[in-house]
C-alpha cells in the first residue's frame, strides 16, 4: 500500500519535488530539483503530531490487511 | 460450578457432500469479502484522518503546515572595492499549507487474482426434466442436472487410516492506481499550493479612471 511516486509541487517554480514522508517526519527537507530555484520543503514542527498520528493509523490499517 | 473451558478445535468437515456450485463459489465469495474489507478500511481511514467534518456535515480536508526555505540575495550597506554594495545570501523561511491527504502514501490495494485449486469427488447426481411453455403451444423440455460432491480425499499411508482433503486458495493482492476522484482532489490541492497574484478591485480602478 505504498505510493512509490510521492511528490509535491514547488510553491516557487511549480517543479515536482519528490519526497518520502518518513524522512520528512525526521525533519529532513527536500530540495527542489530545479537548480535555479534551490528551494527546500519540510514539515512545520506544529504539524508533525497530526501527520504522525495519521501515519500510525495508516500503519495499523496496513497491519490489519496483512 | 466450574465451567468447562475446553478449547474446541473445529476442523472442516469435508466428508459431507455439498452442492458443487456452493463448493466452488465459497472461496470466491470469501475473497470478494476480503476485497471489500480492504477498500472500506482505506476509505474509512481517508475520511477519519485526512478529512474532518464541519458544522454543516461537509468533509473539509485536514490541512498541515509546511516550511519552504530558500536562499535570497540581500543587499548590505558594506561596499566592495568597486564601490558597489555587497550582497549576502540569507535563508528565508516561508510557510504554506497542504492537505494531509497529499502526504499519506496511499494506494488502492485490491485482490486482482484468485485461484482455487481442489479436486472434486462427485458423489451423487440428480437429473430431472423441466418443461417450459412459451406463448405458443410448443413446450421446451430441458434436462437439469445437479451435482453433489466433496473435496477429494487423499490416503496418506497404507497402514494408517489417515485421510486428508486439500483445498488450496491462492489470493494475490496488488496495488492499483488511485481512483480518479481521489487523484483529482489531490491534484486540485497540489495546484493550489502555487501562490496567485491578488487582483486589484475593479470598481476602485473604474473610479480612478473617472477621476
Amino acid at each position: 500500500m505504498i505510493n512509490q511516486e510521492q511528490n509535491i509541487s514547488c510553491p516557487v517554480c511549480a517543479t515536482k519535488i519528490h519526497f518520502d514522508v518518513m524522512e520528512l517526519m525526521k525533519g529532513i527537507q527536500f530540495k527542489c530539483p530545479n537548480i535555479e530555484c534551490d528551494a527546500a520543503v519540510g514539515i512545520a514542527q506544529e504539524s508533525k503530531n497530526l501527520v504522525g498520528n495519521a501515519l500510525d493509523k495508516f500503519a495499523e490499517l496496513k497491519g490489519k490487511v496483512k | 460450578m466450574a465451567e468447562d473451558k475446553k478449547e474446541q478445535v473445529q476442523k472442516p468437515n469435508f466428508d459431507n457432500q455439498i452442492d458443487i456450485e456452493a463448493l466452488i463459489s465459497a472461496p470466491l465469495v470469501a475473497a470478494s469479502k476480503a476485497n471489500v474489507m480492504m477498500l472500506t478500511g482505506q476509505t474509512r481511514f481517508i475520511l477519519e484522518y485526512c478529512f474532518k467534518k464541519d458544522e454543516k456535515g461537509t468533509y473539509v480536508p485536514e490541512i498541515i503546515e509546511m516550511v519552504l526555505s530558500k536562499g535570497v540575495l540581500e543587499e548590505t550597506n558594506n561596499k566592495d572595492a568597486n564601490g558597489e554594495n555587497i550582497h549576502v545570501i540569507k535563508k528565508v523561511e516561508m510557510r504554506f499549507s497542504v492537505p494531509l491527504l497529499t502526504l499519506v502514501p496511499l494506494n488502492s490495494l485490491a485482490v486482482n487474482k484468485v485461484s482455487v485449486d481442489f479436486e472434486i469427488e462427485v458423489t451423487s447426481t440428480n437429473v430431472w426434466n423441466s418443461t417450459k411453455s412459451n406463448n405458443s403451444d410448443a413446450t421446451i423440455t430441458q434436462k437439469q442436472v445437479a451435482l453433489k460432491g466433496k473435496i477429494k480425499s487423499e490416503v496418506k499411508s497404507k497402514y494408517k487410516s489417515s485421510m486428508s482433503s486439500k483445498l488450496k486458495v491462492n489470493i494475490e493482492a496488488n496495488p492499483l492506481p488511485l481512483p480518479l476522484g481521489l487523484l483529482s482532489i489531490m491534484d486540485l490541492y497540489t495546484k493550489s499550493i502555487q501562490p496567485l497574484p491578488v487582483k486589484k478591485n475593479k470598481k476602485k480602478n473604474k473610479k480612478d479612471k473617472t477621476n
